[in-house]
C-alpha cells in the first residue's frame, strides 16, 4: 500500500453483533493516518462489539471491514499482529516481567521461532517506551508500576508492534483523572508523531470533545454518527444522546451539567467569577435565580475580597462572610417563610 | 506536556531499584550506539550474565548431586570409584560397579528426568491456567495418571488384556491417556469458567471423583493387585529399569522439544488470551501443544515412578522467586536445573543415609513441597501473587 493512501480502516456496510443479536447496522466509516478517533456512547450499545468485530475478534453479521485496502476476514491471526496493535482496558494479571520484556512482547510477530530480539527489534522497543516515557522503567517489573504506568507499558506494546492501526479498548477505565487526560494527550501526540490511526473507545466525552480529531458516536437510535467532535456538538446530537434525568450536556461548555431540583426562588444580584459560584451553590441548595425584585429572598453581594453577602426576607437584613453561612442563613430564612 | 511529565515522577513510597537507577545513569554517560542515537545501549536490561551464572552454578549442583546420590546408599563408594565405574575404568570392587550400573546410575537419572519433567509441567500447567497455583498435582492430572494404572493394574485382566501384554509401554499408555483425559477435560471446563479458583475446584473434584473410581475398584481387587498398585502410590525412583529408562527418556525429550517449540508463544500468555491473539499467536495450536508436553512429561514420569507430589507446582515458584522474571526464555532451563537438583536431593533424604530403609520419594517431596505452597500462599496475600 503506498503511503499516500490515507485510509487506514474502512468499513462497507458493516452490520455488528453478537449471538444473533445485531446492534448497529449499514455501518461506512473510515479511519485516515495521523489521526486520533474516539468511539462515545452510552453503555450497551456496542462500542466493545464494534471494537471486537474491527480487530477480528468477532465476525461482522455482515458487510466488510479493510484494513490497508485488505479484507479483515481473510487474514490470518499472524498477518493481522502486522496490521492492529491492542490494548485492552482489562488490567493485567500480575506477572513478573520487566517493562522492557513487556514492550518487546509486541515485537512478537517479527521475531524468529526462539523470540530472540535483533537489533531492529531492541531499537524499536526502546523508541517505542521513549514515545510513552517509560523508559527509565525499563528493568522494572510491571507489577512495581502505577496504573497509568502499566497502561502506558502495554501502549508501548501496541507501538513496538509496529502497526498503522491501534485499537484500544476503554483504556482509561481505570485511571485517575490526571492519569486520564494524559494518557489520551499523549495517544493524541503519538497519533501526529507516529502517523498511525488510533481509535479508543471511552467514556470521557468532555476529553474526547477537547482531544480527538474524529468521533463516533453511537446513538439511543442505534445509530453511528461520525464527524468532527464540534459538528457533532452543533447538531445536537452529543445533547441529545447524553441527554439524561439529572444530567445534560452543556453546549457552551462541552461538558455535563448536573440538573438540580428547584422548588424556591431567589433575586441574586452578582455577576463575575464570585457570582458564579454563588450561584452554583444557590442551585444546588434547590433555588433557581430570578431577576424579578419581588422574590420572597434577595440577595446581593460585595464582588471584591472580602467577600459579603446580603440576605434580604421578611424585611430583615443579614449579613454573612462565607458561603457555607450564606446556605445556612438561607435554609432558616425558608422555613421561616414557609411558616409564614 | 506538563501533566506526563508529573506521572513519570516516581511515587515517594517507591525507591527505584538499584539496577534502574543504574541502567539510567550509564545513559546519560554511556556510548549512545552508532547507528541510532535512539538506542542507548546501557539502557536495555541485560540480565545475561546473570542468568548465565545462575545456570552454571545450578549445572555444577546437578553433577555433584549427582555424583554425591551414587556414592551414598546403604554400601557407600568413594566419588573416585563411582567416577571410575562412570567412565568405563575399572572399579576396585566388582560388586560397586554392579551397584553404580544396575541400581544407583539408572536410580540417579530417573531422578534428573522425573525432576526436570515434573518441573516443566508445572512451569506450563501455571502459564496455560494463568494461575500460581496450577500443577500437574492440584489440577487432577496426576490422579488422571493414577487412574489409568489403577485400571490396567487391577482390571486390566478383565478389560485391557492387550495392554497389560505390553507390558511397560502398557502402563506408559494408560498413565498418559488417563491424564490426557482428565487435563482435556479440565481445560474444556476452563473455557467455561473464567476464574482460576472455581477451575482449581474442579480440578479438586476431578481428583476425587478418580480417586473415587479407584477406591471402587480397591474393592473388588485381589489383596495382591491393591499391593501392586499402592506400592506405585508411594512414588519410587528405584523401580525404573535401563528399558524403561529408555521410554521415560524417549518421552520426556519429546515433551523437552514441544515446550522449546513454544516458549516464544508461552510468554505472549502471560498478557492473557486477548493480547496473545493480537500478538499474531494461534491461541487453539499452541494451548494443545502444551497439553501434548504436559501429559508426556507428568503422564509417563506419573506412570514410572508414581504420583510425585508437589515438584511440579514448587520449582516454577523457586525459580520465579530467585530469578525474579517470568520470563520463559530464563524459566525453562532454570526449572529443569531446579528441579533435577531438587528430584536428586529429596533422593538423597530417601535414602536415608547410612541406613537399610528408604522413605517413599512422595513422602520426601510433599514434606518438602508444601512450605513452599504455604510460602506461595503467604506471599501472595502480602505481594501479588504472579505466574
Amino acid at each position: 500500500m503506498s503511503n499516500s493512501n490515507k485510509k487506514i480502516l474502512q468499513t462497507k456496510n458493516l452490520s455488528i453483533g453478537y449471538q444473533g443479536k445485531k446492534l448497529l447496522s449499514s455501518l461506512n466509516l473510515e479511519l485516515e493516518r495521523g489521526e486520533l478517533t474516539c468511539l462515545l456512547g452510552p453503555n450497551g450499545t456496542g462500542k466493545s462489539t464494534l471494537l471486537h468485530t474491527l480487530t477480528n475478534m468477532l465476525k461482522p453479521v455482515s458487510g466488510e471491514v479493510y484494513i490497508q485496502g485488505k479484507l479483515l476476514d481473510k487474514q490470518s491471526p499472524a498477518e493481522l499482529a502486522y496490521l492492529i496493535g491492542i490494548v485492552l482496558s482489562q488490567k493485567l494479571s500480575p506477572v513478573n516481567l520487566s517493562v522492557f520484556d513487556i514492550v518487546a512482547l509486541g515485537r512478537t510477530p517479527y521475531t524468529n521461532w526462539l523470540g530472540h530480539l535483533s537489533n531492529i527489534d531492541k531499537r524499536a522497543v526502546y523508541k517505542a517506551m521513549e514515545l510513552v516515557g517509560v523508559t527509565k522503567f525499563a528493568s522494572r517489573s510491571i507489577n512495581k508500576l502505577s496504573d497509568g504506568e502499566r497502561q502506558r507499558v502495554m501502549i508501548a506494546k501496541a507501538l513496538a508492534q509496529d502497526t498503522p492501526l491501534v485499537v484500544l479498548d476503554e483504556p482509561t477505565a481505570h485511571l485517575d483523572v490526571n492519569n486520564r487526560v494524559s494518557l489520551i494527550s499523549l495517544l493524541k501526540e503519538l497519533a501526529r508523531e507516529t502517523n498511525k490511526a488510533i481509535l479508543l473507545s471511552t467514556h470521557e466525552l468532555e476529553m474526547a470533545i477537547q482531544l480527538a480529531d474524529s468521533v463516533w458516536l453511537i446513538t439511543n437510535h442505534h445509530e453511528l454518527k461520525s464527524g468532527s467532535p464540534e459538528d457533532l456538538v452543533l447538531t445536537g446530537i452529543m445533547a441529545e444522546t447524553f441527554k439524561g434525568k439529572s444530567i445534560a450536556f452543556d453546549m457552551h461548555s462541552g461538558a455535563f451539567k448536573i440538573l438540580h431540583k428547584t422548588n424556591k426562588t431567589v433575586n441574586l444580584q452578582s455577576h463575575g467569577i464570585p457570582g458564579y459560584w454563588t450561584k452554583h451553590a444557590l442551585e444546588k441548595e434547590g433555588f433557581q435565580i430570578t431577576d424579578e425584585a419581588n422574590a420572597s429572598i434577595s440577595i446581593s453581594m460585595n464582588n471584591d475580597s472580602p467577600y459579603y453577602w446580603k440576605v434580604q426576607y421578611n424585611q430583615s437584613e443579614v449579613e454573612v462572610k462565607c458561603i457555607s453561612d450564606l446556605k445556612k442563613t438561607l435554609r432558616s430564612a425558608t422555613s421561616e417563610c414557609m411558616a409564614n | 506536556m506538563n501533566s506526563i511529565a508529573t506521572i513519570n515522577k516516581l511515587p515517594e513510597n517507591e525507591v527505584p531499584t538499584v539496577k534502574a537507577a543504574q541502567s539510567v545513569g550509564s545513559s546519560l554517560n554511556g556510548k549512545k550506539h552508532p547507528k541510532d542515537q535512539h538506542f542507548p545501549k546501557g539502557l536495555l536490561p541485560d540480565n545475561r550474565t546473570r542468568y548465565f551464572g545462575f545456570y552454571l552454578v545450578m549445572s555444577a549442583l546437578v553433577v555433584l548431586f549427582f555424583l554425591l546420590d551414587i556414592m551414598y546408599g546403604t554400601v557407600s563408594i568413594p566419588m573416585k570409584e563411582v567416577i571410575h565405574s562412570l567412565t568405563g575404568d575399572s572399579v576396585q570392587k566388582e560388586s560397586w560397579d554392579f551397584i553404580i550400573q544396575e541400581f544407583r546410575l539408572p536410580k540417579a537419572l530417573t531422578a534428573i528426568i522425573a525432576g526436570a519433567g515434573l518441573a516443566l509441567s508445572g512451569l506450563l500447567m501455571q502459564t496455560l491456567f494463568r494461575n500460581p497455583l496450577a500443577g500437574p498435582f492440584v489440577l487432577g492430572i496426576s490422579n488422571g495418571a493414577s487412574l489409568g494404572v489403577a485400571i490396567l493394574v487391577m482390571a486390566g485382566s478383565v478389560l485391557l488384556q492387550p495392554l497389560l501384554d505390553m507390558g511397560e509401554w502398557g502402563v506408559v499408555l494408560a498413565a498418559v491417556s488417563g491424564s490426557a483425559l482428565v487435563l482435556l477435560l479440565v481445560l474444556l471446563v476452563s473455557m467455561k469458567v473464567k476464574d482460576s479458583i472455581s477451575l482449581l475446584i474442579v480440578g479438586m473434584m476431578v481428583g476425587s471423583a478418580t480417586g473415587a473410581i479407584v477406591s471402587v475398584l480397591q474393592y473388588f481387587s485381589d489383596a495382591e493387585l491393591i499391593q501392586a498398585y499402592l506400592i506405585w502410590t508411594f512414588g519410587s525412583l528405584a523401580g525404573v529399569s535401563w528399558e524403561q529408562l529408555q521410554i521415560l527418556g524417549f518421552t520426556t525429550l519429546l515433551g523437552l522439544l514441544l515446550t522449546f517449540f513454544v516458549q516464544k508463544q508461552l510468554n505472549t500468555f502471560l498478557l492473557g488470551e486477548q493480547y496473545a491473539r493480537g500478538l499474531g499467536i494461534s491461541i487453539k495450536r499452541y494451548r494443545i501443544i502444551v497439553i501434548v508436553a504436559t501429559c508426556l512429561l507428568a503422564g509417563s514420569i506419573t506412570a514410572f515412578c508414581g504420583p510425585v507430589a508437589f515438584v511440579g507446582l514448587a520449582v516454577p515458584h523457586i525459580a520465579r522467586a530467585t530469578l525474579q522474571t517470568s520470563n520463559h526464555q530464563v524459566l525453562i532451563p532454570s526449572v529443569i536445573l531446579i528441579g533435577a537438583a531438587l528430584m536428586l536431593g529429596c533422593d538423597m533424604i530417601a535414602q536415608l543415609p547410612g541406613r537399610q530403609d528408604t522413605l517413599p520419594i512422595n513422602a520426601v517431596t510433599a514434606m518438602l513441597g508444601s512450605p513452599v505452597v504455604i510460602w506461595v500462599v503467604i506471599r501472595s496475600r502480602t505481594m501479588k501473587s504472579s505466574i
